[in-house]
Formats: C-alpha cells, structure tokens, sequence
C-alpha cells in the first residue's frame, strides 16, 4: 500500500479545491509539488520550501509531509537547494465551473439580445415571424390577417416602447380587452359576461363581473389553434345549477319551448294539415312534407317558410285581389253648394245636363267611408260636417287631379309617402271621376278593370292589390296602423280606418288576415309582421336544423307518417285554440299548434357514449358577435 | 425510522400538498375565467429561485442554515415539484414560440442534468464503498505516481535481483500504459469489470515466461495494479460526481437568466 494514502496532517498536504488553479504536473498524471499554483496561475513549486534565516544560517523548512528538511539545504544565499523546472498550472473544476456558468449566463443575455432584434420583419430572417425573443407563437389564422404592418403593436401597446414604456407595462394594467373590441363588437357590453347585464343583476344595482377577452381567448397557440373553446366547469362557476352532463341533470325545457312567442304569420297547422289540405278541390296543391313550404335543409335554429309565392300562392294568390282598398267614397249630400259655373269651368259641357230648377237629390247613398272621414278630418256619419268639405275636395281633384288627395294625405298623417300611396293614380281618371261626382252623376267606369291599380267605380275611388306584397297597399296599412293623435276625435277616426283597413276578413289586400298585428310593450307602437319572425329572445341558444333533418328523413318529411322527420320532434298539439292568439296585439299570448319539446327528445342522442352534450353544442356565450368595420378597412 | 427519514417524508408529503393545492386553486382560477398560468408561473419561479439558492448554501457553509442532507432533499423534491409545475403552468410539453422552445429546452436539460447527477449521487458513492480503495480525488494524481512509481522501482528490483529482463520488457510494453494515467474510464462509469479483466489478463499473458522469482515481483505489480484499478475506479465515478455540476449550474444559470427575462415580457405584454 502506498504511503500517500496515510492522511495524517504531517504526512500529506491538505487539499483545497476551493483555488483557481492545481498543479501542473498533477494534471499531467506526474507527482504535484507541495506547494501548489499561485493565486494569479503560476508555478508555485520551483522551490520545495522558502529558506528561513535564523541566526545568520539559513534552514531548510520543506514540509514533513513531503520528507522534511533536506540534506543538502539551503545555498548561502538563501535560496532552496531543490529546484524543480515549473510547471504550468491548470484552472481548477471549480473555475471552470464558474466560467461556464458566465459563458452560458452571457449566451443567454446574447440569445435575447439576437432574438429582440429578430423582430417579425427582421432582415436576417425576414418572414419568418417566429424568431423573436418577443414572440409567443404564431397567431390563429384569422387574427395573423390583421396584424400586418403594426404587428404586436396591434394588441400590445408597450411593443417597441422605450425602457420606460416597458417599466410602466410591467406595474401597469394591460388592456388587451380593449384592444379586440377594435375589430369584435357584439349586442350588449363587451366586459360583462354574455354581454348583458341581467335583469337579476341590474334590480341590484349592479352591472355584473367585469370579464375580459382573455379570460377564454388565448393566442399564440398556432395557426389552426382553437382559441374559443369553453369547457362545461366554467360554464358552471357562475351557473349556480350546477350538474355533470347535459343527460344528467340539465334543467327540463320551459313549458313554451321552442315557441315563446305567437308566429308572425297566422298559419294555422292543424287546421290546414287535418282539414284543408284534404279537401278534394286542393288536395292536389297540398305541400308532400313540412320541406315543401320550410327551409330545413340549410336552417339554424329558425326554420324559415319558403315564402308566399312557394307555400301559399297555389291556394291564397286570388284572394288579395279580391280585397279593394276603397280610398275615397262619395258620401250623401243633403244639398249641394258646387257652383255649376266652376263646374262646366274645369270639366266642360257634358250633352245630359239636368234641368237647374229640380230639387237636389243626393247621387250617392253612402256615409264617407273612414278613410276619407280621416283625410279631411270630418265625422263620416254627418253630412252636415262633410258635405262642404267633400264638395271643395271634389272641385279641387276636379280642377287638380290628384294635387288635393296628397296634400291631404300630408295634412292628415306626417308620415305618410303620397308617392308611394298614391302611386299609380291617373290624375285625369281622378278629375274625370271627380267631375262626375261634382255633377252629381256617378262615375262609369270606361271598362272593367282587369288587373290590379287605381280605379274609380260609381261612388268609389279604388285601388285593386296587383298581388302580395303589393307596396301601395303595405304603404296605406302602415300609414293606417301609425297613425296617431292627441284629439279624442280623430284617434276615433284612426280607429275606424284600421279597424277598416285591418280588418282580418275585408281589410285591404287581406294582409292581415295571415300577417299578424303587433304591440311589442303595452305602450308601443303597433306594427304589422311583414317578415317572418327570428327569435332572438333565446339568443345564447343554438340549433341546427339542418344537421337534424338529415338524421330524422334525408328525404324530407312524410306527413302521411307523422311519426317520421320533423314530426320526431313537432308533434301537433291537436287541443290548441291557435286563432285565440291573434285576437289581440300581444304576441306573447298565445297557443302554439305544436307540443312543446321536451328534453327527452334530445336526450336519446345526446348522453353520454353517443353524441355530444358539452353546454357550447347548443349554447352561444356572446350576443350577436359581430365585427366593426375597421375589419373591413383594415388598419394597421 | 430515521430522523432524517421523517424529514425527507415531510419535504415530500409537503411538496404534494402544495402542487395539490396549486392544481386545485388553478382549476377554480381555469373554471372561473381567470389566469392560472399567473399563478403557476410565479410559483414556478419562486420554486426556481429556491433551487438556486441550493448553490448557494454550499457557500455558505458557515452559517448555520439547517443539514446538508435537508437541503439536498429539498432540492431534489422542488426539482421534481417544479417539473410538474411548469407542466401545470405551460399545459403542454413543447410550446410553439422559439424563445419558449429554448426556454423549455434548457429546462428539461437542466432537470435531466440534476435527474443524472442525482441518480450518480444515489449509484456511486455504494460503489465507491465496496471497491475497498479510499481515496480525496484531488490527490489521485499523486497517487498514480507513486504507484507508477513503486512499481517502475520494483521492475528495476526484478531485473537485478533476476537477471532477467522479461518483466521489464512486459512493463515497458504493455502495463506501463495502464499505469501512466486514470485508464477505463466508460467501463468504471457503468460498472463493468473490464479493467480488471485487463489486468488479471496481462498477468496470466506473462506469467508462463516467468521463473519462480520474477513470479513473486509479478505478484506485487499485479496487486499494484490491482490498487491502481481501485483508484481508476475512483477518479472515474468522482469525475462524474463532480462534473455532472459543470452541466446543470451553467444550466441553471442560463435558464434563470431566459426566466426573467420570459416574467419581464409577461409582465409587459400580458398581464
């Protein structure tokens, strides 16, 4: 055994590997001096020891550890005796620890340094966005579009900002929120959940939790990267009624649903499915299935009907026309202060003139309709009220033609459009008829009219509806129905004229015999339904039709088999009094014809091990997004 | 159960109950619309900066700071929690921005680096034991020599007392190499026996040109090689024990130094 491995402290040197460097010579597997390195890396082992002078001799004074004093000693000069050639020493593992730790520290400052110069238009990469220390990933295709020339700018405000910016960044708030509503915008406030404020909220006092854009919609995640995607549990931190999967207890549908409100066409399914379509006489028009007259096959959540040319025409075209809109009647004279002279004036000689000395007596029988009573804002059953005023009316169309009628029609409703009310109407027909009326005589019509427009017949201004959705009629009902005053009188004769005009089974065009008449508040304005109603009362909800209907028949219903395609959901509710909710104007009143759904319905599809049941399958977290219109400008 | 034992158990069972928490608090966070990664990442800094300090509890050894032992386990411990912190914080294992996938790859290097150091801490120092040689690695160099040493004095020794110069011829041409310097090194690394093998080869290549008396000074040279082979074995596993170091502290450093940076530009750009 080697004596080296005796450890006693005057047998061998004590190691420090705390120093910067070893020895040389023990780097090179030869015996290291006693001494070891300098401090500054220089051989410290050319002598063995450092002679100490004592008295006037010089002592050799080699450690025991490495044999003691040797034999020959010092030289008299003080220098030792047993010199080595140096050696060159070596760092030590700790330094060279040390130094890689700064190298690599400095690698990491230059790699940042590198990679911020490295910006997404940087030259030495140029196009590849990638390669910056600033970069946190590619963004989603859709956003990558709009970044362009401004870059992170876009969404980071502090992004090329001075070492101040970037302090203010680092104790500051960040909006990146902000930032999004710039292109995004949606129906109700962009911070608050669902971008509403409910009503349960709002009866605090309150406006809700602030959210952010953040909170669901993080970027950088990749170019095909979902950045929208909810999961059930964060749907559930503020749903109190919490459950696990839609199967297992999500809430039963209301009682209403789908139909929490009356249709905006009075269409009767029961009615027409159980006894219309089966009569003899149109059973050959009857639509085959529900996709005959509905668009199922690309609908969302509203499965729209095809139209009125598609889905009512073949039975209903002929009944519009059938229904005048009579404008002006010549009522009852009791006597009649028409100077003759102007007569002949503005209409000329006519070959029958009556005798002048004869007693007056009325042509006409009727009481001024209420149209007329409301355009000269006279009583229609008072001929002592009307008379002067219907007689001035009837030499000024005489002389004027169609002049007077508008200026009424101005006078009488503000927001009437005579051009499109009176379009049409042939001022020389109004001042023939006109003429006739201020003879007293009634006006004969040249010819029967065959096809739709103004016309006058006997005691009757007229005008026949060319067909659905005919714009002269639309235009006097909605004058009709918006029309309004303060007088007690005339709010009466408004009255007459809609109940007139709306009347479900003679008003004009029978528009509203199908379309429904609406007061959406108790205080609002009525409307008529023209279009067919979306409704976006449920609008964090979301279905697809289409996608169903291919489950249930890719072919399209089969009425003859109801418990087949559409009918595996809407199923006739054979009980229900569906004309009872068009009696008034609130179309939350009402009965649907079909059976409200029930949640089992989904359910047989929708459970677990089968289809999809997360809360985002049917349930939309935003109101109406939307983009603004710096999307479309696109600026950077 | 040892003392230390019950400490180790309660670093461990503490580490748990902290990531457990954290995982709970970031699901709340996740669930309710907010920003767990803010929380992860802090934590997984903090636990970051705390490993660090490891280093420098070794340098300061004077201060009373608690057992080494406490430390290492609490080093070893965060180790692990911070890995599954960051998988926890970034909620992949590969992010896609470059300075992000330099970030990560310097972290997984420096948790494989402390995984190998921590294994080669645990495989080692056992095998140290059962080689019957002790040894301060800074004084293997003198070691080698002096063994190079009596051994060259011992093959001198046979050639005058034999008159013989096969063992010498043998030295010179073949276990002068061996003897030289620290020799395999791998083999000693994962454990075999090759240097040994060598050694018990070389000997039986020669011994049948030996007489009786060369014989015995081969016998000597055999069992110096014998303890050369103990010291080879030595330098082998405290090399690796000390430079596994020169890896995961430049490591550490260069990831703190990307860490900070990575909180600045969150800092700035996100939060």
């Amino acid at each position: 055994m080697s004596n080296s491995f005796d450890y006693r402290f005057d047998r061998s040197s004590y190691e420090r590997p705390n120093n910067r460097f070893v020895c040389g010579r023990a780097t090179e597997w030869g015996k290291p001096c006693g001494r070891g390195p300098n401090g500054d890396g220089t051989c410290g082992g050319t002598a063995e020891c450092q002679p100490f002078n004592r008295n006037g001799r010089w002592e050799c004074r080699r450690a025991p550890q490495d044999g003691g004093p040797c034999a020959d000693g010092p030289g008299p000069d003080g220098v030792c005796g047993c010199s080595t050639p140096p050696c060159v020493p070596r760092r030590s593992m700790r330094q060279l620890r040390w130094r890689a730790t700064v190298i690599f520290v400095g690698l990491a400052i230059a790699l940042i340094a590198v990679f911020t110069q490295l910006t997404t238009s940087g030259d030495i990469f140029a196009g590849s966005a990638r390669l910056a220390a600033l970069d946190a990933g590619d963004l989603t295709g859709s956003h990558a579009g709009f970044t362009g020339a401004k870059g992170c700018k876009t969404c980071h405000e502090a992004h090329d900002a001075a070492p101040t910016g970037w302090l203010r960044a680092v104790f500051g708030k960040n909006d990146l929120s902000g930032q999004c509503v710039d292109c995004h915008k949606f129906g109700g406030p962009a911070d608050r959940p669902h971008n509403a404020v409910f009503a349960a909220t709002a009866s605090n006092g309150k406006t809700g939790k602030k959210t952010e854009c953040t909170m669901c919609h993080t970027e950088h995640k990749g170019v095909d990267a979902d950045i929208s995607t909810l999961d059930n549990k964060q749907c559930a931190a503020c749903h109190k009624k919490s459950f696990s999967t839609f199967d297992r207890g999500h809430p039963k549908f209301s009682k209403q649903f789908p139909h929490f409100r009356r249709t905006s066409i009075r269409f009767n399914h029961a009615s027409h499915l159980n006894k219309n379509f089966l009569k003899p006489e149109v059973k050959d028009k009857a639509p085959a299935s529900c996709t005959t007259c509905h668009q199922a096959s690309s609908a969302q959540r509203s499965v729209e009907p095809l139209g009125f040319e598609a889905s009512c025409a073949g039975c209903h075209d002929d009944q519009i026309s059938k229904r005048n809109l009579v404008v002006l009647r010549l009522p009852e004279f009791e006597e009649s202060s028409i100077d003759k002279e102007a007569v002949l004036e503005a209409c000329g000689p006519v070959a029958d003139e009556e005798e002048e000395d004869e007693e007056f007596e009325s042509v006409s029988g009727e009481e001024l309709n209420s149209v007329g009573a409301f355009l000269m804002n006279v009583e229609s059953d008072d001929p002592e009220a009307y008379s002067e005023a219907f007689q001035n009316l009837l030499m000024a169309m005489a002389e004027e033609g169609t002049v007077p009628l508008g200026g009424l029609l101005e006078q009488s409703a503000e927001t009437a459009n005579p051009g499109t009310m009176f379009a049409g109407l042939n001022p020389e027909a109004v001042k023939r008829m006109a003429c006739a009326w201020a003879r007293n005589q009634e006006y004969e019509l040249p010819a029967e009219p065959q096809y739709g427009g103004w016309y006058g017949d006997i005691v009757d201004l007229i005008y026949r509806p060319s067909g659905h959705a005919d714009p002269v009629v639309k235009a006097w009902l909605e004058m009709a129905i918006s029309a309004k005053s303060d007088d007690d009188d005339v709010t009466e004769r408004i009255s007459d004229m809609r109940e007139e005009l709306l009347s479900a089974r003679d008003g004009a065009g029978a528009c509203v015999k199908c379309h429904a008449v609406t007061q959406d508040t108790e205080d609002g304005p009525l409307r008529i339904e023209w279009n067919y109603h979306k409704d976006t009362g449920q609008s964090y909800q979301t279905y697809s039709h289409g996608q169903h209907l291919s489950l249930v028949n890719p072919q399209g219903v089969k009425l003859a088999d109801p418990t087949q395609g559409c009918a595996t959901c809407h199923k006739l509710d054979q009980k229900a009094d569906f004309a009872s909710g068009f009696k008034d104007f609130n179309p939350k009143t009402f009965s649907s014809n079909f059976a409200s759904l029930n949640k089992q319905a989904c359910v047989q599809c929708h459970t677990e091990g089968r289809v999809r049941q997360d809360c985002q399958l049917c349930h939309d977290y935003h109101k109406e997004p939307g983009f603004t219109d710096r999307v479309t400008r696109n600026e950077n | 159960m040892a003392a230390s034992r019950v400490r180790i158990l309660m670093i461990v069972l503490a580490s748990g109950v902290i990531f457990d928490l954290l995982l709970l608090e970031s699901e709340n966070i996740n669930i309710g619309l907010g920003s767990a990664a803010e929380l992860t990442g802090y934590w997984l800094f903090g636990v970051m900066v705390f490993l660090t300090l490891f280093n420098l509890r070794k340098k300061l050894s004077m201060i009373p700071l608690g057992p080494a032992s406490i430390w290492l386990a609490l080093h070893t411990v965060g180790g692990v929690l911070a890995l599954a912190l960051f998988w926890l914080h970034t909620g992949t294992i590969w992010p896609t921005g470059i300075y992000e996938q330099v970030l990560v790859v310097l972290f997984y290097a420096t948790v494989a680096s402390g995984i190998f150091g921590y294994v080669a801490q645990k495989i080692y120092p056992p095998r140290l034991t059962q080689s019957g040689v002790e040894v301060i690695y800074e004084r293997i160099p003198d070691h080698i020599f002096e063994i190079r040493d009596e051994v060259e004095a011992l093959v001198l020794q046979c050639t005058e007392d034999t008159r013989v110069d096969t063992l010498g011829r043998h030295y010179l041409d073949t276990m002068s190499w061996f003897f030289r310097k620290p020799r395999f090194f791998l083999s000693h690394m994962v454990g075999s026996q090759m240097g040994r093998q060598w050694v018990r080869q070389q000997d039986a290549n020669v011994r049948r040109y030996l007489n009786d008396a060369e014989a015995e000074f081969l016998d000597k040279m055999t069992e110096l090689a014998m303890l050369k082979n103990g010291i080879d074995l030595h330098y082998a596993l405290q090399s690796i024990m000390k430079r596994w170091l020169l890896i995961h502290l430049p490591l550490t450093a260069a990831l703190m130094t990307l860490s900070v940076w990575h909180l600045l530009v969150v800092n700035v750009y996100a939060l």
